[in-house]
């Protein structure tokens, strides 16, 4: 009993390793084949990592402005200020010339600029920057978008410095106003010192005038800074400097309440009082001085941020690529083979032989299985190299989970391959099926567009293609150096297992009799 | 051999009105045959008559509609793995794979049927016999035609089945290697082996036990060679070559003798005179004693033997006249 057990699994050793020699010799007697399936992708990947630009376009862009426009000048100045994305074709005062040359493609954005701003900004209202392009790719489109953004943001910038450093260099003339305060609210101390109050209320008159006229000064430029600082958080010099100011006038108004009948107590206060408002002049007088050194484009743009990696390699674009390439490759690779493996046997009427032969529908798959697991699995480790150490792609993570991402990716793309094969009724069939699926991958698998881009209901496509899963778990352990996510690996070997057995169940009932 | 009661215990195949139909076709009507184990079983009718799907009713293939099959002693339908490892076949057309040398596909056909390793003895035994030895490394598809077949019959007898099937083994392929092939045949049966060929060369016939005749998915008999030429023409020829043309009384009285079958006597275009009879050997004697009493001078008279050709094209004519007399009625 022992023995014909053995023997009957000796014997189906036998056959199933007849279908894996049968398989991979029928390969291995076409190198050209060979050949290109390693090299193709390799040489794909290369051209792709060479050719790649990590640089933004630049958009040759002319601007339309009204003749005789009080920012023309402002324009030129902030157009070549946007860095490379902004090719500044020059100032045009004809709209129907620039949309000619833009209808011509002899440039890429036609910026027109408003007639009268300061009109509208007097109506409260904001001016506007019209873009005008020709692209009709909607990534394109998005990106001219946020160039017109930022250019409207560089420009308010731009504005904004200005006045600041306009305000900065009329507090020279603020300071003189301080200095005749400092002058009067000596006066007013020197006055009461003396007890004479009429002297004093008269000094601290003009002190209040000076004061008046300060304020009215550094009106709007001081005040602007100081709604930035507290935006930001803080009480900072220009902040300081309209509190000195609100103070002063309430100790001047504190001297003009004093009279003839006042004490001496109140004549001591008053004195004190005039000695503080000489303090503050000080103190408003340095806050100046401060105001005149602040940093501009500090105040207008108080932040800026910088963004950091955690991941342990330098992520080059092509490398992010890399996975997703081997994931459909490999997918794309088993399902072709697999889909022609049945679907040849059936043409070529081997499977009548087999029909009428001691071999099992099990024995046929499993045969099969493993020699395509042997030849994908070795031309997926010799392009895993090529990668690694031609294009310098990071694997951080073990080599033993990305064996198993591939095994696992491998199995699923076979059953799906065998099960295409089994439903065809020719070799182009098979193909055609082949091919819808690889554009489906390309589609749905997050190797062209990120998941999130598509509805929940469209991704339950994803979910049913190997190179999805494929795709995230080799990125997970090549770049991030991350064991690949269970739930993910686990459903990717449970999809496969059900490929299997319906394939199994397909191919016993195909070769069972008529 | 043939439509008896209960079959022989011994008979290899036996089938009893075993019925096929493919899209209200019937490609297979009653067909009822009983094979004994160590002969060689031609099949033989035109293309398209039903010999490849009555061999695959034998082989399990198609689910018989009809009529009982059985072939070593159990139903096709439920044959185990140790059964279909007892037969051998070799479809019509090349399945082997284009792609692998010669070696390699014979290895394949004998994994397939669990050939214990080491086997290359017996790989090298079967290209001797089929003449491929010095070709074991050739790609198959640089192979001839009658090459292909040659491997095609090694693949199939590889595993030393009991019960082998050769389906046209010898169609398109040319006179001389067909003839090689019925050596191959005749020592398959030599060593043991029971052979069932289908072919549509009627002159094959002459090589097997037994012949099967087949049209339009009907048996229409089963015989030995002889007993089909017997059958065909209703006794054995003689070919009567006289120095003289003998005359209309002439021919009339011999025609009325009794060792001549029924009026059966014809005139040959050469001047001579056809005539069948119950037995030529047997006959022969009394129709030369019969010309020396007539003073006739033979020149010479012989057995003749038609081609199965003419056999084939007089029994097709028989069953034709038999199908419209049984319409008619």
């Amino acid at each position: 009993m022992i023995n014909q057990f053995f023997h009957f699994i000796w014997q189906a050793l036998i056959r199933i390793f007849s279908f894996v020699s049968k398989e991979v010799r029928t390969i291995w007697h076409q190198p050209r084949l060979i050949f290109s399936l390693i090299l193709g992708p390799f040489l794909i990947l290369l051209l792709f990592g060479i050719g790649y630009r990590d640089t933004p376009r630049t958009l040759h862009t002319l601007f339309v402005v009204p003749e005789g426009s009080q920012i023309e000048g402002m324009v030129e100045q902030y157009a070549t200020s946007l860095g490379s994305q902004i090719s500044y074709a020059g100032i045009i005062y004809d709209a129907a010339e620039a949309d000619r040359q833009l209808r011509a493609g002899d440039v890429d954005l036609v910026v027109v600029t408003p007639a009268n701003p300061m009109a509208s900004w007097e109506n409260d209202e904001q001016s506007q920057f019209t873009l005008y392009h020709s692209e009709v790719d909607p990534y394109e489109e998005v990106y001219i978008r946020v160039i017109g953004q930022r250019y409207a943001e560089e420009i308010n910038k731009q504005v904004m410095i200005n006045a600041l450093m306009s305000s900065q260099a009329e507090a020279g003339t603020w300071q003189e106003n301080v200095s005749r305060a400092q002058t009067q609210a000596t006066a007013v101390r020197q006055a009461l010192t003396a007890g004479d109050i009429a002297t004093a209320q008269s000094s601290a008159q003009a002190l209040g005038n000076e004061l008046d006229l300060l304020e009215l000064a550094l009106g709007a430029g001081v005040s602007l800074v100081a709604s930035v600082e507290e935006a930001g958080g803080q009480t900072g010099t220009t902040t300081e400097l309209l509190t000195e100011l609100e103070t002063l006038q309430s100790q001047i108004d504190e001297v003009m309440s004093l009279s003839e009948s006042s004490g001496t107590t109140m004549l001591e206060q008053g004195r004190e009082t005039a000695a503080n408002i000489e303090s503050s002049l000080e103190e408003v007088d340095g806050l100046l001085q401060t105001f005149q050194g602040l940093d501009t484009t500090v105040l207008v743009a108080p932040f800026v941020s910088e963004t950091l990696n955690i991941t342990q390699a330098q992520i080059e674009p092509m490398h992010f690529y890399v996975p997703g390439v081997i994931a459909l490759l490999l997918q794309h690779l088993a399902i072709t083979l697999a889909g022609l493996s049945v679907i040849r046997e059936k043409l070529g009427g081997a499977m009548e032989l087999f029909r009428a032969a001691p071999v099992s529908a099990f024995e046929m798959l499993t045969g099969k299985y493993i020699s395509y697991l042997l030849i994908i699995g070795g031309l997926a480790a010799v392009l895993t190299a090529l990668v690694v150490l031609g294009l310098d792609m990071p694997q951080l993570g073990s080599w033993w989970n990305y064996a198993l991402v591939l095994l696992a990716l491998l199995l699923a793309s076979l059953g799906m391959g065998f099960n295409i094969s089994l439903s065809a009724r020719s070799d182009s069939q098979a193909i055609q099926y082949g091919m819808l699926t690889l554009l489906a991958a390309i589609f749905f698998s997050g190797f062209f567009l990120a998941l999130y881009r598509l509805s929940a209901l469209v991704r339950w496509v994803s979910w049913l293609l190997p190179t999805t899963y494929g795709t995230i778990l080799l990125q997970d352990v090549m770049l991030r150096g991350k064991p690949p996510q269970l739930v993910l690996i686990l459903a990717l070997f449970a999809f496969a297992a059900v490929l299997l057995l319906v394939a199994w169940f397909r191919l016993g009932r195909q070769m069972a009799r008529e | 051999m043939l439509e008896t009661a209960a079959p022989p215990p011994e008979n290899i195949i036996h089938t009893r009105d075993l019925t096929k139909t493919f899209a209200n076709k019937t490609v297979v009507n009653n067909l009822n045959l009983d094979i004994p184990p160590g002969v060689i079983f031609g099949f033989i009718g035109p293309s398209g008559c039903g010999k490849t799907t009555s061999v695959r009713l034998l082989l399990g293939i198609y689910t018989p509609d009809s009529g009982a099959v059985e072939v070593l002693q159990r139903s096709p339908q439920k044959f185990r793995r140790a059964d279909r490892a007892k037969i051998g076949y070799m479809p019509q057309q090349f399945v082997l794979y284009q792609d692998l040398s010669v070696w390699e596909n014979l290895n394949f056909a004998a994994s397939l049927y669990g050939v214990p390793l080491p086997r290359h003895e017996r790989l090298d035994y079967l290209l001797e016999l089929v003449e491929l030895t010095g070709h074991e490394n050739k790609n198959v598809r640089h192979l001839s035609g009658g090459m292909q077949r040659r491997l095609s019959l090694a693949a199939a007898i590889v595993h030393e089945p009991q019960l082998i099937f050769l389906d046209e083994p010898t169609t398109g392929i040319d006179p001389v290697l067909r003839r090689k092939f019925w050596d191959y045949f005749q020592q398959l049966k030599a060593d043991g082996h029971t052979l069932f060929i289908t072919t549509q060369y009627v002159n094959e016939a002459a090589h097997c036990d037994y012949v099967g005749v087949m049209a339009n998915g009907r048996l229409l008999m089963v015989e030995t060679p002889e007993g089909l030429r017997h059958r065909a023409m209703g006794g054995d020829i003689i070919h009567l070559h006289t120095s003289q043309i003998l005359s209309e009384a002439q021919v009339a009285a011999l025609a009325s003798q009794p060792f001549v079958i029924a009026d059966k006597v014809a005139r040959l275009r050469d001047r001579g005179i056809e005539l069948v009879v119950p037995d030529a050997s047997v006959t022969l004697p009394q129709l030369l004693d019969w010309c020396h009493g007539q003073n006739i001078e033979v020149e010479s008279a012989s057995e003749h033997m038609p081609i199965y050709d003419d056999i084939f094209v007089e029994l097709i004519r028989q069953e034709t006249a038999v199908m419209e007399a049984q319409t008619n009625d």
